[in-house]
């Protein structure tokens, strides 16, 4: 019997020597350890043993086993290794190519742009509104302060459908609207098509896109709406930009500031993209005028607001230093591609 | 608005070494934006007026005279090539050592005669024939004759000037004047402004008609008329003084007349009229114009007006188109012996209006356009008599006609200090606050501020905000956030939705376009049958900029055709456009004076490789999937697109989508590939129909059995009617259906098709037995027989 085993022994340390790939190892595992293999058929014959001859053999045939066992998966660890390591050697791609692409669509500079802007303000509190493009007279004008021989009613500017409807030539007929619907505080953005009937060129279309902000409760100055966009300023084009109110007028707001931000490609120094001038005007502002307050139903006793407004193509031809605004809407893939 | 810098700096004592930049930086900043600065001509040293006493031809240089040329104290010899100087010219002469642009001026000699002097150029001087008009045709500078010789000629035109464009702002009709603007200069550097003269000088007296010449106002759009007469007028030039103000301003210099009115109309903004009193019949009457009245205006055009235009008229005629232009037979000529002078006052939408109807736009219409103070007819007819009697040019009348059309009152406000300080979100003192207004001579008695006539912009307080917050400075204000209760900044379902829908887009590999929305009904045509009649139902501007832009687009697909045409002109490959945009629908509503139906669509359009009626459907089913709608498919009716290769998807029997290949027949009208396929997803009517709660269903705990079948069938046949007759057969045990195979060809009959479909069975409360797979699969087969004629393969 001992000899019986210790042939065992030797003979599967000398096949486990010899072998040289996984497979080899798995028939030395069936040879030796399988249904029918010489280990397991000797612990068959186990009961046919004297009882007492039974208890030691059985040790032995274990022992062996368990050795067996160890023998064969060490073995065939060191086997696997070597087999993982030939195959990482021999398999290479030339992962240079592309194959043909699937790949996402590209926001519009336009959207981009956009939601940045909405982002932001989201962070501040405003909520987004939304209104007609084909407005009505009265709320695009009327309800602004805007009376009717104003000049910026002119037919030169605005595009009439009838003399009550027109194309809004701004989006603050909805500030007008949800004035109209909703008590103060209010704090909004409105984003938007509007129309003017200026001629397609480099720098004009007569459709193009605004944002809009106004906020609307007590005790709100013209020093809040200065800290307010120099935080857009500062988040969306950059910590170290600077802005610049400057005294103007529109109808719908008193005092009225245009708004530049110091220029995010030279930071002011003057450069092609500011046209030397170290600032770019992006923004137009003020407190709402008390006309348009008590137009929207809000006592302009109790509240005050500001509002500010902005042109997407503007701020999109110039971060993205796009010389035609044009290209905006010829929607070329290959333009379209670079966002 | 362009002013010389030298013009407002005889009003304030601006420091003379002040660097141009910052002068016009703090303008900018205080409210007067300037637009830009350029200067006029270029200083010059040992330049003098000579004049012109004798000509001579040099006896050996052809073309070359010997002018002999007295500067007052001494004569000098200059040989020059001029060939239009005449003796009595009085011009420009550079004495030795003199600087002119950055060179020294030498004696000369031309072959043999010494030339002791230079006469200069335009060009020396740094002007051109634009900037300095009053010149010869060789550019040779003749001054007028009131110039005393020996002058400094740089001092004489102010050289080294700037001229100042500013842009005004609608509200500040006042600064389109040299005094407005010297006020804002004043103020914005803490300076006074001087008071060049006295309107109280004259002691003019107001009545209603002098000389026989009553003035009557029959519109309303004449507010107020102020009339002089000048008698025994000497028509000549202008004073150069006057000239060169003119020129720096971009005017022409006409006579003596025409320039004062301009010069004055510079000066304090209100526009002036002259003309000849001798070819009026009677007085004058300021009324609305009759129909087809016609004049002939200074610049030599007939106008044909209507009622909506203001006339100045006589007994018998026209003889100004009001506030805008003169009519040619009254305009001022050297014949002229008496002068009217008209300083009127017309309502700003009418001169606007007239302005725009007759496409005539003067420098007295663009200013009375903005709206000018009624008071400052008087001050200017001060002015003009004052120039026209100090520079004797003709006999002034003390009395002159006066007529109002309108309530003066002067305005006073309550000062409210504390809601100044709210507004802007500073803290000043009261006395800080009435200092500033001071400054603006806003005269402030007991806290009550009286509001000169000429700035007619100020009416409340929010206005007196404006004023404090510029003369203090924006540059100062603090940056604070406002102190409101919290809002929530959020985007409604309907946003969620749109930023979804466009997500979804993108990540399908299509690339977003913006395009205008209005078209043209050629565009439309091209694209959409008439038969669609809901599609010609436009919204027409009343004004459009072209017939390009003449309606409202109520669909997208002309323009997402365009977009893909001018990609594929390009040579642009594989191309996937989506647009999310509005189109205008029910145009009906606005001849009721309502809104049209404004709605969202979401279009899709490509071609190239991988386009086709699958890959865009798939697309298309994705998106609806991700909002968890189920659809229904059906062949679409839309004529644009292909009647075999075309689908609607509808839900709750509303179509959510439409898709398919592009009808041949349109793809006729560009240069598209046959291939090209769009759609348009109705944004509302999915948003409609998305679901909004999502609940959890167990994972199944029984297993599931798959069986395969095969059949074939008409080609008419949807498959998706197929397999919602399959699911139908047993609602319990049909979990899903998979169309696996579909194959047309030789081995089948035409018109019919093979389809092969796997069928997963899976009950939710028990194993499912064979003899219940069994049975479930004979009445299948049954169904698709009786139902379908499917044929079955085995």
């Amino acid at each position: 019997m001992n000899e019986k085993l210790k042939q065992i022994r030797e003979s599967v340390n000398l096949e486990l020597n010899d072998s040289v790939t996984v497979e080899d190892i798995e028939n030395i595992k069936v040879k030796y350890l399988g249904k029918k293999g010489e280990i397991t058929i000797i612990l068959k014959t186990l009961g046919q043993m004297a009882p007492e001859d039974r208890k030691e053999a059985g040790s032995l045939i274990n022992v062996l086993r368990q050795e067996v066992e160890n023998n064969i998966e060490s073995k065939f660890r060191i086997l696997k290794d070597l087999e993982i390591e030939k195959k990482l050697s021999s398999e290479k791609l030339d992962v240079s190519i592309d194959k043909t692409k699937k790949g996402f669509g590209n926001k519009h500079p336009l959207t981009i742009v956009l939601d940045d802007i909405k982002d932001i303000f989201m962070g501040m509190g405003y909520s987004i509104a939304e209104g007609p493009e084909i407005e009505y007279a009265e709320i695009n004008f009327d309800a602004l302060n805007t009376p009717k021989d104003h000049p910026a009613r002119d037919l030169q500017d605005t595009f009439y459908v009838t003399e009550e409807i027109i194309l809004r030539t701004q989006t603050s007929p909805v500030q007008a609207r949800t004035m109209l619907k909703q008590k103060p505080p209010i704090k909004i953005i409105v984003p938007g098509r509007v129309y003017r009937s200026d001629n397609v060129d480099a720098t004009h279309s007569p459709m193009f896109h605004q944002v809009e902000g106004l906020v609307v409760d007590k005790n709100i100055t013209m020093a809040d709406l200065k800290g307010t966009l120099e935080m857009f300023a500062k988040t969306y084009f950059g910590e170290n930009t600077k802005i610049r109110l400057r005294p103007h007028h529109f109808p719908f707001t008193e005092p009225s500031a245009e708004v530049d931000v110091s220029c995010f490609v030279c930071g002011g120094v003057g450069c092609k993209v500011c046209k030397g001038e170290g600032w770019i005007e992006i923004l137009g502002a003020g407190m709402v005028h008390p006309n348009v307050l008590e137009a929207a139903g809000i006592d302009s006793k109790i509240y005050t607001g500001f509002a500010f407004g902005m042109g997407l193509e503007r701020i999109a031809m110039t971060k993205f230093d796009i010389n035609d605004m044009r290209y905006l809407y010829e929607n070329d893939v290959r333009f379209l591609n670079q966002f | 608005m362009n002013v010389s810098l030298n013009w407002l700096k005889e009003y304030v004592n601006i420091d003379d070494n002040l660097d141009i930049k910052e002068l016009t930086e703090r303008l900018t900043m205080s409210g007067s934006k300037v637009e830009k600065y350029e200067k006029y001509g270029e200083k010059t040293e040992g330049v003098y007026t000579g004049l012109v006493e004798n000509i001579t031809k040099h006896p050996e240089e052809d073309g070359y005279n010997i002018v002999t040329l007295n500067l007052g104290d001494k004569k000098y010899t200059a040989i020059a090539k001029i060939p239009d100087i005449e003796v009595g010219d009085i011009v420009p002469v550079a004495l030795p050592n003199a600087q002119i642009i950055g060179k020294t001026v030498k004696e000369d000699v031309v072959k043999g005669i010494k030339s002791e002097c230079m006469i200069c150029h335009i060009l020396d001087l740094g002007l051109t024939k634009e900037s300095f008009p009053i010149v010869k045709s060789s550019g040779l500078i003749s001054f007028p004759k009131d110039v005393k010789i020996g002058e400094d000629v740089s001092n004489l035109i102010g050289l080294g000037d700037y001229i100042i464009e500013f842009e005004i702002t609608p509200n500040r009709s006042d600064c389109l004047s040299v005094e407005g603007l010297a006020r804002e200069l004043a103020v914005t550097f803490g300076l006074e402004c001087k008071q060049l003269w006295q309107d109280k000088d004259l002691h003019l007296n107001y009545v209603k008609d002098i000389d026989g010449i009553n003035v009557k106002i029959e519109t309303e759009n004449c507010k107020k008329y102020v009339l002089n007469v000048a008698k025994n007028v000497k028509i000549t030039s202008s004073p150069f003084e006057m000239q060169v103000k003119l020129m720096k301003s971009g005017y022409s210099v006409i006579n003596n007349i025409v320039d004062i009115t301009n010069f004055v109309m510079l000066e304090m903004g209100q526009p002036l009229h002259a003309f000849d009193k001798d070819i009026l019949t009677d007085g004058i009457i300021v009324r609305q114009a009759n129909e087809n009245e016609k004049i002939i205006t200074l610049d030599k055009e007939e106008r044909i007006l209507t009622n909506k235009n203001m006339v100045i008229a006589d007994n018998e005629k026209v003889v100004a188109i009001a506030g805008i232009m003169g009519g040619l037979d009254s305009g001022i000529n050297n014949n002229t012996k008496s002068v009217v002078i008209e300083a009127a006052n017309f309502v700003r939408g009418s001169i606007r209006n007239t302005s725009k109807k007759l496409l005539l736009r003067t420098d007295a219409s663009a200013k009375y356009e903005k709206g000018l103070a009624p008071e400052l007819t008087e001050y200017a007819m001060n002015r003009v008599c004052n120039l026209i009697n100090s520079l004797g040019i003709g006999d002034i009348s003390y009395d002159v006609v006066n007529v109002d059309n309108y309530k003066q009152n002067e305005y006073k406000l309550e000062i409210d200090y504390e809601k100044i300080n709210n507004i802007i979100g500073i803290k000043l003192g009261n006395f800080e606050i009435e200092n500033i207004l001071n400054k603006l001579n806003l005269k402030v008695n007991n806290g009550v501020l009286t509001v000169p006539y000429y700035r007619e912009d100020i009416r409340i307080t929010e206005d007196l905000a404006e004023e404090v917050s510029r003369i203090y400075g924006y540059d100062k204000l603090p940056s604070t956030m406002p102190n409101t209760d919290a809002t929530f900044g959020y985007k409604t379902d309907k946003q969620v939705f749109e930023d979804k829908i466009r997500s979804l887009s993108l990540s399908s590999g299509f690339n977003e376009i913006y395009t205008y929305t209005f078209f043209s009904l050629d565009t439309l045509e091209k694209a959409i049958s008439k038969e669609n009649k809901k599609l010609y139902n436009l919204v027409k501007l009343e004004n459009p900029l072209s017939i390009d832009f003449e309606y409202m687009r109520t669909t997208t697909v002309p323009h997402m055709l365009e977009a893909l045409e001018r990609n594929n002109l390009r040579k642009n490959a594989d191309v996937k456009l989506f647009d999310l945009g509005k189109v205008f629908l029910n145009a009906e509503n606005i001849s009721k004076n309502e809104l049209c139906d404004e709605k969202l669509h979401l279009t899709l359009g490509t071609y190239g490789e991988n386009a086709d009626f699958y890959t865009l459907k798939e697309v298309i089913s994705n998106i609806l999937d991700n909002f968890k709608i189920e659809t229904e498919v059906v062949r679409s009716k839309e004529t644009y697109l292909h009647p075999g290769i075309s689908a609607d998807l509808l839900a709750n029997n509303e179509v959510l989508a439409t898709m398919g290949k592009v009808n041949p027949k349109v793809i006729k009208n560009y240069t598209l590939p046959e291939d090209t396929y769009i759609a348009i997803l109705y944004m509302d009517k999915i948003f409609a129909n998305k679901k909004n709660k999502i609940k959890y269903k167990e994972l199944p705990k029984f297993p599931a059995v798959e069986r395969d079948i095969a059949f074939i069938i008409s080609e008419d046949v949807l498959s998706g009617d197929i397999i919602k007759e399959m699911k139908n057969l047993n609602n319990d045990i049909v979990e899903n259906v998979t169309l696996f195979d579909v194959y047309q060809g030789n081995q089948i009959d035409q018109g019919m098709k093979s389809m092969a479909y796997r069928i997963r069975l899976r009950s939710n409360n028990k194993t499912l037995e064979e003899n219940e797979i069994s049975n479930f699969m004979d009445n299948l087969l049954n169904m698709l027989a009786i139902k379908f004629k499917a044929e079955i393969r085995k």
